[in-house]
Parts: structure tokens; sequence; C-alpha cells
């Protein structure tokens, strides 16, 4: 069945009404973007409005345009400014992106590409680290940190992807490595290339998308990691962004200053959004040739 | 397939020896906590099958796998449909591309953001957005969170919403199939909607397979969307087992029961994947010619 | 191909060596309680918001210029996962040598008394300053665990702008509070009570004299009881002086919280409140920003009531680890914090009003307790309490009352049949809890 890729022509000239017309097009585009985009605009809007107002208001237009909330959002009522957190925040993110891309790929290519004793059955083992929620594993693990004596500090939120203890992100590189035809790794094998010459300088070209989405999930998901800080991070000095964010959330104490708590929010969105704008053009050059010939 | 064993043992060891090390004792550790009593805090006992009894006794556990089970059920299959969709649209080289592809990525983007939290309750409010919206037409407002079939649907649509990441590889695998293979198809004047079934979605289906898997996955342990909206809902109608069981382990200090409902969770969703990887061979081709 | 394999080999031993790296960059897990150079250094852990952040540490900073043989570490927190975060620290042995606590978490992790250390051994600190009938919510199996920091009662708080806005006198008995809800618009309750459970307390408190369970965690209420606080409740429900689970659900949630920041409170489609007196300064302060006026509403009381009750018990707790290698320079800095009248000028109110009678003298010679604020705490000094034990903190409980609240409303059950439900799950729950916090039979 999977066998029609050999594509069968169907004789047929274009209609006209299969040519969607670009206005119609982007019309659809705008709209769903602004139902996307909202959110965002709404938070945006809101860093100017008083807590009364963030709380009764669907526009996102306020009322005045003050940017104090975001000076004193970004001083905090702690001894630390945002700096601090943001540079903890990427001292966490970036080793775990450089890790988890290393040994992802690794061990992507170790079970997408070879043949040894117990493939399935590690392969099984892998994707059922995926299957327990973390809740009930999250005590021992602590544990275990502690009798290493590293709690408090970034290893026990970099350790997993050091050692692709991700298996999401194996997972998908596997999937798109065996969506590669393997004459090519052949091919290479006849021009005197090694297993490694042909991750490097065959699978790893055609998986730079792959690559691209797995290093932006990663930077989103590290970078709005609450819960690993929460536990493994105590100092005030080593606190990441995600954790700072949160701090001052406590209704039952008295008022929050909503409006700084969503001015960070927002600044802490940008680094994700450059870094997902500026990762496009891995997603759009060369659509028509991809340079993977038969 | 290449035959060196040696070699396919190396790639693999970074994260052999980290299952070993990080990975395998929490979870036999939890497998053999949830035949006890633990608590966290006092000596546990143990208690054998008793928590795996009780839990079966457990209306609430039970109402909680059926609501998971209509979430998962309902969310998959559309938040796929939806991310391949736009994906395939937005695989086109128009005008602005780049900024409709962020724009559709910021609501995954926001995750578990407070602005969402307060935005999906202020639309689906009596007097809200949604309800007014569909007023125009003549429609009767309906009571989206205090009913628990309108609760439901709220956090299916969230959770539908956040399409982003699957969006993202869908992209990705996109991106990979080879443009020959359209030039051909367009020289030979089939349309796009027929070059979209017969070329694209054949050659994006490990891709396709990879989201599916992951989606149920996720879906299965969804805590999240249900947590920043609706609570545990009317009637329980929104408390997934992933709540259940984060309830049990830090709310109420029944860390066995919890990890004995995690279990349960967990042979359901093996069950689940098996069943799926079993239907593989019909569906999903690997150009790299081989099964495992 | 041989080449091919050393690089591997190599990559591999760097992907190794930059997790070990990554490890030596970071100070080793900070090791509580302990000694640097004749210094010693706690850490002192609490949640919050910026105001208490802020003061919390100055108050430290004062502190530690006061004792400079001792170095305090703060460790602020938001509310949101605190039950994981204290957890898995316990059960891991690593809490702060100083921390708050809430109140059912001295059973809950001390049910024998061990869990915290005994702070009957520190000399350093002065507990007089409290009522000795007070403290007792600090201790577990006779043991004094946590010093509880300020007490909360349970009261009625109105927006009376709302209710001058419609012509409407402030109610002090429940019929005048069926008859004043006639004035407001469609829609419009009087009271918001976060979960049904609340008010049938405060009713039962009332009926009998007894607080729900009693030391052992045995059940003081009967099932006609239940039935007869329900069938009370849901007539107030439908004269619209209490919220509707129906419109709590659409308008707030599923879970008890604060409404300070709910849309129809401060728009007046709720008219007021029914919370512990530590809620009245956030609520205050919204109401304030929106133009109107919160005021404390004379306690009503039901027909045929043993006595004008209410429910009371601490805001929070403060306790000092059960490992604590530094127990000296913990109970200095815990007495400084309970009873210090410099600290407590810094502290103000940012953790409601303190009880200690030198803290409380320090926060009252500053002016710091005003409007609906002071006239809560006058309302707590005044009322007379039925102080509830730790039970009366436990989520399942209160969530068997929503539940089958919510069951009658919503058409799944009559009230005779939810209160039998009732009866029976908060027993067994009751039942179930007493084992776990070791209560003697």
């Amino acid at each position: 069945m999977s066998n029609t890729v050999a594509i069968a022509p169907i004789k047929r000239k274009k209609k006209a009404s299969e040519i969607i017309n670009p206005i119609v097009r982007y019309a659809i585009l705008i709209i769903v973007a602004l139902v996307m985009l909202y959110p965002i605009l709404w938070l945006f809007g809101a860093t100017f409005k008083t807590n009364n107002e963030i709380f009764t208001s669907i526009s996102f237009i306020p009322k005045r345009i003050d940017f104090t909330p975001y000076i004193k959002g970004w001083q905090t009522s702690t001894e630390y400014t945002f700096a601090t957190y943001f540079i903890n925040t990427f001292q966490i993110v970036i080793p775990k992106i450089v890790f988890c891309l290393i040994s992802s790929l690794l061990t992507a290519y170790g079970f997408a590409r070879f043949n040894f004793k117990g493939k399935s059955i590690l392969f099984s083992l892998l994707m059922a680290t995926m299957f327990l929620p973390t809740v009930v594993t999250r005590i021992p693990l602590y544990l275990l940190y502690r009798d290493l004596g590293v709690l408090d500090t970034y290893v026990p939120l970099i350790a997993n992807t050091v050692f692709a203890q991700e298996p999401f992100f194996v997972f998908m590189l596997i999937q798109f490595m065996r969506s590669i035809p393997r004459d090519l790794d052949e091919a290479a094998t006849i021009d005197g290339c090694g297993h490694f010459g042909i991750l490097w300088r065959i699978l790893l070209p055609t998986l730079k998308p792959a690559m691209i989405s797995c290093l932006i999930f990663q930077f989103v998901w590290s970078f709005n990691d609450f819960l690993g800080p929460l536990i493994y991070i105590t100092s005030l000095e080593k606190y990441p962004v995600a954790l700072a964010l949160k701090m001052s959330i406590d209704a039952s104490s008295g008022v929050v200053p909503w409006n700084q708590v969503l001015a960070m929010s927002i600044i802490a969105l940008l680094p994700a959004l450059i870094l997902f704008f500026s990762a496009q053009k891995y997603f759009v050059e060369g659509v028509t040739s991809s340079g993977i010939k038969g | 397939m290449l035959k060196n064993e040696k070699a396919g043992y190396l790639y693999i060891l970074p994260w052999l020896i980290g299952f070993i090390v990080l990975t395998a004792y929490p979870f036999i550790n939890s497998f053999y906590i949830s035949f006890t009593n633990y608590d966290m805090i006092n000596e546990s006992k143990f208690i054998g099958l008793e928590n795996y009894v009780n839990l079966f006794k457990d209306a609430d556990f039970i109402k909680s796998m059926g609501a998971t089970f209509k979430y998962t059920f309902l969310t998959v299959p559309l938040q796929l449909a939806f991310a391949l969709f736009v994906a395939f649209i937005l695989n086109d080289k128009l005008k602005g591309i780049n900024f409709f592809r962020t724009a559709y990525y910021v609501p995954s983007l926001l995750g578990g953001n407070v602005a969402i939290a307060i935005l999906w309750r202020f639309m689906f409010q009596p007097d809200g957005f949604i309800n007014r919206f569909m007023g125009i037409f003549g429609i009767h407002p309906v009571a989206w969170l205090s009913t628990p079939g309108g609760a439901m649907t709220v956090v299916v649509l969230l959770k539908v919403w956040q399409f982003g990441s699957a969006m993202l590889i869908f992209l990705a695998a996109l991106k990979e199939v080879p443009g020959d293979y359209y030039e051909a198809a367009d020289i030979d004047g089939a349309s796009k909607p027929r070059q979209f079934w017969s070329i694209t979605i054949p050659l994006i289906t490990p891709t396709i397979f990879f989201n599916l898997t992951m989606q149920l996955v996720n879906a299965f342990q969804e805590f999240n969307g249900p947590y920043l909206v609706t609570g545990k809902g009317p009637l329980n109608s929104t408390y997934l087992a992933s709540m259940f069981i984060y309830d049990h382990a830090f709310k109420y200090f029944h860390m066995g029961y919890a990890s004995a409902a995690s279990w349960v969770l967990f042979v359901i969703i093996v069950a689940v994947t098996l069943i799926l990887f079993g239907t593989q061979k019909k569906w999903v081709y690997y150009s790299d010619g081989g099964g495992k | 191909m041989k080449n091919m394999k050393k690089v591997i080999v190599a990559l591999l031993a760097l992907t190794m060596v930059g997790s070990l790296m990554v490890g030596c960059g970071a100070k080793k897990g900070s090791d509580s309680g302990s000694e640097k150079g004749g210094k010693a250094e706690i850490r002192f852990s609490w949640w919050g918001n910026d105001d208490r952040h802020k003061a919390t540490q100055d108050m430290i900073d004062n502190f530690e210029a006061e004792n400079p043989d001792i170095t305090v570490k703060g460790e602020p927190s938001g509310f949101g996962d605190l039950e994981q975060k204290i957890t898995t620290q316990i059960a891991g042995g690593t809490e702060a040598d100083v921390m708050t606590l809430l109140y059912d978490w001295i059973p809950k992790f001390s049910s024998d008394g061990t869990g915290f250390y005994d702070l009957s051994k520190i000399e350093d600190l002065d507990l007089s300053t409290y009522d000795p009938e007070f403290l007792k919510f600090g201790q577990s199996n006779g043991i004094q665990n946590a010093v509880p920091l300020g007490k909360n009662v349970t009261g009625i708080y109105l927006n009376k702008s709302a209710f001058d806005r419609v012509g409407a006198e402030i109610p002090t008995t429940w019929d005048e509070y069926k008859e004043a809800a006639k004035k407001f618009p469609d829609g419009t309750f009087l009271v918001v009570c976060p979960t049904p459970r609340f008010a049938a307390t405060l009713y039962l408190n009332q009926k009998t004299g007894l607080p729900e369970f009693d030391e052992k965690g045995e059940l003081n209420y009967s099932e006609a009881d239940y039935l007869e606080a329900m069938t009370w409740y849901k007539d107030l429900v439908d004269a619209k002086v209490f919220c509707s689970r129906q419109d709590y659900l659409e308008n707030v949630g599923t879970e008890p919280v604060s409404i300070a920041q709910n849309k129809k409170f401060i728009e007046g489609g709720y008219v007021g409140v029914m919370e512990w007196t530590g809620g009245i300064a956030s609520n205050e302060a919204t109401l304030k920003e929106a133009g109107d006026e919160l005021i404390v509403a004379p306690l009503p009381v039901i027909d045929g009531a043993k006595g004008a009750y209410t429910i009371a018990k601490p805001t929070m707790l403060l306790g000092i680890k059960k490992s604590e290698k530094n127990p000296e320079a913990a109970g200095k800095f815990l007495n400084d914090f309970c009873n210090g009248t410099k600290a407590n000028e810094i502290l103000g109110v940012t953790r409601g009003i303190p009880e200690s009678t030198d803290a409380v003298a320090a926060v009252e010679a500053k002016g710091l307790i005003t409007g609906a604020v002071k006239a809560g705490y006058e309302f707590a000094k005044e009322a007379e309490v039925i102080n509830e034990t730790p039970f009366y903190e436990n989520g399942t409980l209160t969530a068997i009352y929503s539940q089958q609240m919510e069951n009658v409303e919503l058409g799944q059950s009559d009230l005779k049949t939810a209160a039998k439900e009732l009866y029976n799950q908060t027993k067994d729950e009751a039942a179930n809890l007493a084992v776990s916090y070791k209560l003697a039979k």
C-alpha cells in the first residue's frame, strides 16, 4: 500500500477553481493569526493595566501607557534583577540544547541504522520511559541527586540531556532518519565513508530541519520548566527566569503586582520568539529541491 | 542495515548508561512503592495488591480514567489533522510566511502562562466572547464552564489551539520531501490536493506516526490544560488521571496509591502504543526500506 | 574507519566530561546549619508576594546587623506547587533550617511530634508572649513543633458601596440577608462561599458548639446535622444569598480560592465573601481600586444557636527543621521574627496580624493596622471561636462538600442522599487521616 509513492500520473488540466485566490488565502491566514496572537496582544496590553483592569477586561488596549511595571518588574523585590535570572536560565538552557542534540542524534543513529542484539528490547525500554507519569519518579530521583551531593546546582536539570534521557528527541530523530533512503549510505560506504562519516556527511545535512525543531523545542521547554528548578534549586542567586516569574504569585498574602509579573513574562517570551523567527529559513529555503537524489 | 554490532552499541551507549544510572532506579522504585503504603514521611509497609484493588473500587479513579480516554480520543485526531493542514498551507513560499508561522506557534510558546488561564475563562464565561459571537447567529448561550460537556470542550479546544509543536515537526518533515517528486507530478498535471494525498502524505507517514504516538502519550498524561482553566470541572468531568495522581501524591500524601495509579496508566499507554506499532506495517512507509 | 571510531569515543567522552564540568561550575549542595569560620549560616524559606519578600529580606538584613555571627539565607517562593517542593525536601531531609508552614503540615510531617525540632528545647525562644491555648495550634503529640504566627477567623466581608447603591441596609441576620438579596439585580449573589464547607461548618459550629472533629479525629456531627446544614445552605443559595455552585463554576472555578482577583467580585456581581480574616487585605485593596469600600459585617447567628461561634485556625506557623545542627542560631532568628520589636516594625502585617503580644504592640505602635484590616482584627479578637483541628485544612474533606453540593445543584442527587454521602465519605476519610496522623484511639 505504501508503494503508492510511485507517482500515478493523473492527466488533468488545472482548473481555475483549484487555484486558490491569494486574497482569500491571506484573509484566512490573517484571521487565524489573530486568533493565535490575541493572547500575546492581550498579555502585552495587560502589562500596562492595573490589577482590576487585568481581571475585568478582555480588550487588550490599556487605559494608559506607562513602562514602570517593566522597570519595577526587572528590578524585582529581591536583591537580584532579572538580568541574573536570565543569565542563570541560559546557563541551564544552552548546555541542555548542546548535550541533547549530540546525545539524541547519536542514540537515534544507533537505533535507526544498526542491527544489534536486544535492539527491540532496548528500544521498547526507551519508549517506556515516556509512559510513566513523572510525578511518581520525582522523589527517588531527588534522593539520588541528594546522595550525589548535587542539590542546588544545575546538574540535576542538565544530566538527563547528557545521556539522551529525553526519548521524545531520540524517537523523533529515529523517525526522521528512517525517512532517508538507505541507498545514500551505501553509496557513501562505497566512497570510503565510515559509519560516523555517513552520519556526519550524509544524514546530518538532511536532518537539519529536524535538528532545528529539536533545538527550538528544547529551548522553549527548558526555558519554561518550572517544576525542575522549583525542586532542585533553593538559592535565590541561582533561580532561573521560570522560577523568578512565579516567585511573587501568592494571592493569599495580599496584592500581587500582576502587571509586573506579566511584563516580565513578555520579556521572557522574547528569546524564544526571536529564535523561532530566525530559525524559519531552515524550513523554507529550497523547498523545491532537497538535493536528495535516489 | 549496517551490520556493525559494536558500533551500534557504541552509539546508544550514552543513552544506555543514563538509563541504568538515572532512569531505571526511580522507575523500579516507583513500581515497588505501588505495593506499599509509602507516604514519604513515615516508614512504609508492603501491602501487596491493596492499592490496586482499592483503585478499581475508587469511583473517582474510574471516572478520571474515563475522562482521560475521552480527552485523548477527542484531542489527538483533531490536533493532528489541524497541525498537518496548517503545516501544508504554511509550507509554501508566500510573502510574510515567516510571520504567519511564528504567529501560529505563539500559543504553544505560551504553554502554561497565566495569561492563558485568565483569557480562556474570559472567553467561555456566560457573557464571554464565544457566547456573544454565537448570539450573532441566534445560537443560545452555552454554559461552557458549568456543564460536564462544556468544560471538556473548553480543555479540548485549548489543546487543539496549542498545535504548534506538531505543526513544526510536520514542517520539518515536509521540508524533507524531495522537490523533484512534485515537479514530476506538476508535469503530469496532478492537482494540488491529489499531490497532497498521493505524494506528501505517504512520504511523511513516519512523522505522522511519530506525532500520533507522542500526542497519545502526552494526552494520556495531560495535566496543564485542565489545571489552568477548568480545574476538576463540574462533576469531575475534567479531572484527568494525571491530576488524580498528582493529588494523591502531593496533596494527600498517598504516594503508594499514586504510584499504583501511575502504573495502571502506564500499562494502558503501553497497550495503546503496542497496538499503534502493530499497525505500522499497514500504513507507515519508511524510505530506509526496512522494518526493524 | 578506525579514525572514525576514535572520533566517536572522543565525542562520547566529551559529552560525559561535559556533564561533570557543569557540576564543578556550580557550588556543592548547601549544607544547612553549617558553621563557616565561627559564623553560623541558616536557611529560611517562606512563600509570599513581593511586599512580603521585600519586608522579609529587610528583616533578615536587620537581624544580621544585630547578630553579626549569624548569616541567614533567604529562600522566597510563590505559592504554586509549594506542597510538592516542601514534601520532596522533607522526604530528602534537605528542608531549610527555619521555615513557614501551613497548619496541616504539622500533623502531616510530624504525626508523633518528632518531624520538626522540639521548640521547648530552645532557650532563646520566648513563647510567653503567646496565649498558651493558642500555642496548641503548633503542637503535635504534645510537643511544640511550631509557633503559630497569627489567628485566622471566619467572617463575612461586604462591599458596602454596592449595598449603598441599591439602598439596602447591611444585614445582621440570615433573614435580613434574604431580604437584602431581593434588592439586587438578577444574577447577583450576596456572599461567595469558596466552598459550601465554610458555611456548613459555621452553621454546625453555632448549632452544636463543637468543632467538626474532636482531638482524636472522631466526627462530632451526625448525618442529621449535615442534612440540616445542607438544607439551610441550599435555602440561602435559592434566595441568592450564597453564590450557587453553578455560578461559582462559571465565574471562579472548582477550587476554593481567593476572589480578590475575580471579575464578578470587582464588578459588584458578588457583593461579599465569607472568608478568613487573613483574606481581608487583598479583598479590600481590590475594591478600593474599583472605588468601593469593604466592611467587616456583623456575624449572623442562626436560630437556636449555642453561641455566636465562628471558626478559628492559625494563619501560618514557623518551625525549625528536625535535624537542626544549629538550634541556637535558628532559635535566635525565630525569636526575633516572632517577638522582635524592630523586626516586626519591618515585617508589619505582610503575614497578617501577629499574635505575639510584643509583635502586635510594635505593629500597632507604628500604626500599620488600618481600615478593614483593623476592623477584621477587632472582630477576630472579640469573636467567640471554635478551634478547628488540622483536619479542617484537608483538601479531600473540602472536596467532598463541594462535590455533594454540586451533585444536588446539577440535579445528580437530592439533599438527603447528598447528606448521607457527605457523612459517610467524611467519616471514612477522617478515619484514614486519623491513621496517617497517628491519632490515639
